[in-house]
């Protein structure tokens, strides 16, 4: 839709995914609006890479599902964290910062 | 209706709705609901390639979880090696065993036979439902209608087994084939490799035509084609005799070579097994054009139209043998045929008892696996602290279940593995156990097929071993299970409940195991009791075959004679004679019986008893009772061939058609023509020739060699150990003939023995099987009772501090012990009884139901459980209940 969306770095949309997750449980498309927003419009969730994702991320057992009433009173399927999955949102955080100050260092930016 | 799976199907609900809010959106920002939905399509992508792209993602899931499953399952096993290899060892065996069977299943009765499109092929017998005769064969005038309005087959050949001697004037070969009708070659479907088959013109006469088998012509002729054209001499051999050698011309090679075809072992007596395969085949000679009595001397078999069934087959002969009986009641009356697959015939003898041993085995299998559960069940307990940790940190239910199949079926593998390993020489030990006659015994093998059977097997055991301890082990309630350290009350009830079922499903099988196995050791036995009628030990017995080149009919019978008459004077020797015909191995061929001074009967309805030629000394030799009257003398000899003027009859004989008189001074012959009449001169007593299993024929002897035969077999009573004599028996025989075949130098109790290597066969295999299920199966029940009291070690203490004796406390546990088994031992006398009839054909002398031997493996089991239930009983009623209750 505008050029100036970014495609997301290999390996990031996991945590974004648990990020997005921490306040609250949601659904497929809730998570791509909430990403997008949080991003201010940048960040553009592939659907094709949101879903599989999610699978993913359920079965190592760090978000599980339940089919919930929806906002607008339609049958969607939630997603939420675990205990373990909030762990794992913890330590990719940690990783993230050293990993992002790294680079800023590299790049000359900090 | 088709319905998705319930993964696929949330997945589109999913997806929907995604899309269904993406179009809002588009509808909240301004744009028309038929463009927000083509925009919102355009965003999403096609619905079909998420799809395909969640899919992709949940098989490789699916695979990193199966690998770190295995991984771990892997960690965890190298942590208790011993387990490990108790239980492969458990597996490893049962596994082993039943690959070993299967693979004789495989090669015995799944295998197609090794004919071209052997299904289709089926042989056609003459039967006489009223008399309950299954005869082989047909006569030629029968199967000449049979062909001729028979529509259901592509064609119907007859044949009869016949040796030869094959020579070129220096060496001869001794060759098995068949005299076979032209079409045989179309209808059992062998390819010439050159030359022809038979003309019209030369089937029923002695044309001398031969058709050379494969392996015959690459060996004997160098695989020569110019020989096709050539002549040979061969000198004709077995039951028709021919005077002097008989040129034959070869006019066909075979392109294959075909094992025989099974045909009644009672009408050919040199009959080669059927493992052998065919060297030569000629056109057929009929001895019996117009008799439809001779229904001995060929064997039918055709191939079936495709698309005709068995039963449409049968019942077209069955009418068109009603229609040969009303135009020719003389001799077809009550006559019928009967369509017989060639595969069931083949495998009829031995199917019985191999599907018996799947049984037994298959029943050994599982209680290994019970046993193995309930070993897993036990360590499950003692893991279930680390389950409830990961269940804690968010594993699913699923999940863990999945662990622990994981690694029940590493185990499996292991034990299959070393069961493959057994396999490979436990094939070679059975195969040397089993009786030789069974067909394609040399073709059984562990191969791709086996090893698959295995694989599976294995996979099986680990799904059947692990899910219920699994089921089980993930079935608690977490926070019970942390909180009371692996003790809860509930789960402990279940798990208890579980391993009294696997006690019980242990004790039952292993009882339907002893049971049958008792019941062959029994039939065993009562089989070596029966009095084969004559002395076997201190007897050596073997099968001498003169070259027919130089032997004819005469010189045979001297040659005979003049052998005997010089094994008489061996130093060691007692006595010496010869018989055609080894005892216990021997075959017959019913001879037709006119008596004197009787009304004649039609042909066929014509009493019959087996003839036996004898050299001078047999009775005496062999130790077998005179009865009544005298034996063979040598003024009886009137030096004829063919005939004597004295018989000597056996005990059944005599009662049999003298019911409530005596025998001797009667007379009869075989031809019916007076002047053929033989006297009965003496009454001897029944020798089992067929086999001890079998009742005694009526039968009658002739007085020395009145037959030609190049094959008699020699039966010399040793004064010491028969073995000891053998070289130099041997070296006599080649001295007087050296060109002689010597076959089967054996002692007779070996004979005797080797004529029942089927009963031992499976009476040894089941034995060994069911010692192996009750080590198992009170191994294991010792197991879940040493489990279980320490499961209770707190409940004793309690109880033993409340005041409970300790003969109370192991009243009580060895109580509940030997109730499981009792339910067991219940279950399994119901299942013994309900399975007698798979076991009642190979019995002998006692009844599948045997009450004796049901209880006797019920007092086995129950003795050896009761060890196993006290033991441990008393060990956990000597815990002190101040060391429980301070463990606490």
């Amino acid at each position: 839709m505008s050029k100036d969306r970014l495609e997301l770095l290999q390996g990031t949309l996991d945590m974004l995914i648990l990020k997005s997750l921490d306040l609250e449980p949601m659904h497929g498309f809730g998570i791509s609006v909430r990403i997008r927003q949080m991003s201010q419009e940048v960040l553009q969730v592939e659907q094709g890479s949101l879903y599989p994702a999610l699978y993913r991320l359920e079965n190592r057992g760090w978000i599980r599902s339940k089919w919930g009433v929806s906002e607008n009173n339609r049958k969607a399927k939630f997603y939420e964290l675990t205990a373990a999955g909030r762990k794992q949102l913890g330590l990719e955080r940690e990783n993230w910062e050293r990993l992002s100050t790294a680079i800023n260092l590299v790049m000359g930016m900090a | 209706m088709s319905r998705k799976p319930q993964f696929e199907s949330e997945l589109d609900d999913e997806l929907q709705f995604h899309l269904e809010l993406q179009t809002e959106e588009f509808v909240r920002q301004g744009l028309t609901p038929d463009d927000a939905r083509r925009e919102a399509q355009r965003q999403f992508g096609g619905v079909e390639q998420i799809k395909e792209q969640v899919r992709d993602t949940r098989r490789l899931v699916w695979l990193s979880d199966a690998l770190r499953d295995a991984r771990l399952g892997i960690r965890m096993l190298q942590r208790s090696p011993g387990f490990v290899v108790t239980v492969a060892l458990i597996l490893g065996i049962a596994i082993g065993l039943a690959t070993t069977i299967f693979s004789f299943v495989r090669a015995i009765l799944l295998e197609p036979l090794p004919y071209p499109q052997a299904d289709r092929l089926v042989v056609i017998r003459s039967v006489n439902p009223e008399r309950e005769l299954q005869l082989f064969g047909v006569s030629w005038p029968d199967l000449q209608d049979w062909r001729n309005q028979a529509t259901s087959f592509d064609g119907i050949a007859a044949f009869r087994h016949l040796t030869c001697d094959l020579t070129d004037g220096q060496s001869t070969q001794r060759i098995h084939g068949m005299s076979t009708t032209r079409d045989f070659f179309e209808v059992v479907d062998v390819p010439l490799a050159f030359g022809r088959t038979f003309n019209a013109d030369e089937e029923g006469t002695k044309s001398g035509k031969l058709v050379l088998g494969h392996d015959l012509w690459l060996h004997r002729f160098r695989g020569d084609p110019d020989i096709v054209g050539r002549t040979q001499d061969v000198y004709s051999w077995a039951r028709y005799p021919e005077t002097g050698p008989f040129a034959w011309e070869i006019v066909g090679i075979a392109g294959i070579d075909i094992p025989f075809l099974p045909t009644d072992t009672n009408v050919v007596r040199e009959s080669p097994g059927i493992n052998e395969r065919v060297e030569f085949w000629q056109p057929p000679w009929v001895f019996n054009k117009d008799d439809r009595t001779a229904r001995y001397e060929w064997t039918a078999v055709a191939r079936l139209k495709p698309g005709v069934t068995i039963e449409q087959a049968a019942s077209e002969m069955r009418l068109i043998s009603k229609r040969l009986a009303d135009e020719h009641p003389e001799s077809n009356r009550n006559w019928s045929a009967e369509v017989v697959p060639l595969e069931e015939l083949v495998t009829s003898e031995i199917r019985p008892a191999l599907w018996l041993l799947c049984g037994a085995v298959g029943f050994l299998l599982l209680i290994a696996c019970a046993n193995v559960s309930g070993l897993l069940v036990v360590r499950g307990i003692a893991r279930q602290q680390e389950l409830a940790v990961r269940i804690a940190l968010g594993a699913g239910r699923w999940r863990l279940i999945r662990q622990l199949i994981t690694e029940s079926l590493l185990l499996c593998l292991a034990g299959g593995a070393a069961g493959i390993l057994l396999s490979f020489w436990s094939v070679d030990v059975v195969r040397a156990f089993a009786p030789p006659d069974v067909p394609r015994l040399q073709t059984v093998r562990i191969d791709v097929l086996v090893l698959a059977f295995a694989l599976g097997l294995s996979v099986l055991t680990g799904v059947l071993v692990g899910g219920l301890p699994a089921l089980l082990g993930s079935a608690f309630d977490l926070n019970e299970t942390l909180k009371s350290g692996g003790r809860s009350v509930s789960a402990a009830k279940s798990r208890r409940r579980m391993m009294g079922g696997l006690v019980i499903g242990e004790v039952a099988v292993c009882l339907v195991l002893l049971t049958g196995a008792g019941l062959l050791i029994r039939s065993f036995a009562s089989v070596l009791a029966v009095d084969p009628g004559f002395r076997t030990d201190q007897m050596l017995t073997m099968t001498v075959s003169l070259p027919s080149a130089k032997y004819e009919w005469k010189h045979n019978t001297e040659f005979c004679v003049e052998l005997v008459t010089k094994l008489r004077e061996l130093p060691g020797v007692e006595s010496a004679s010869a018989i055609r015909g080894v005892p216990t191995r021997e075959t017959h061929f019913d001879s037709n019986l006119y008596f004197a001074d009787r009304p004649p009967v039609p042909k066929h309805e014509l009493p019959q008893a087996v003839a036996r030629v004898i050299e001078p000394g047999f009775f005496e030799t062999m130790e077998v009772p005179l009865l009544e009257g005298r034996l063979f003398e040598p003024a009886d000899s009137i030096g004829r061939i063919g005939y004597s003027r004295v018989t000597v009859c056996n005990e059944t004989f005599a009662k049999r058609f003298f019911p409530g008189e005596s025998a001797l001074g009667k007379r009869f012959s075989v031809t019916g023509s007076d002047e053929n009449m033989m006297e009965i001169v003496g009454v001897a007593g029944d020798v089992r020739f067929s086999g001890l299993t079998r009742q005694p024929n009526a039968e009658f002897y002739y007085p020395e060699a009145l037959f030609p035969q190049t094959e008699f077999t020699l039966l010399i009573r040793t004064a010491g150990e028969p073995q000891s004599l053998l070289g130099t028996v041997e070296k006599l025989v080649r001295e007087a003939e050296p060109d002689v075949v010597i076959t089967a130098p054996q002692s007779m109790d070996e004979v005797v023995s080797e004529s029942l290597s089927r009963e031992r066969f499976l009476m040894l295999l089941l034995s060994v099987f069911s010692l192996g299920a009750l080590v198992l199966s009170v191994t294991g029940h010792y197991g879940v009772m040493v489990w279980s009291v320490s499961q209770r070690r707190r409940e004793i203490g309690i109880r033993s501090a409340l005041g409970a004796t300790t003969a109370q406390i192991v009243w009580q546990i060895a109580g509940e012990g030997l109730l499981l088994t009792m339910t067991g031992l219940a279950i399994g006398a119901a299942l013994s009884l309900a399975g007698a009839r798979w076991i009642e054909s190979e019995l002998y002398g006692i009844a599948a139901t045997d009450p004796v031997n049901l209880a006797t493996a019920v007092l086995v089991l129950l003795l050896a459980s009761l060890l196993a239930v006290t033991i441990p009983a008393i060990r956990g009623a000597r815990v002190h209940p101040a060391e429980v209750l301070r463990s606490e």
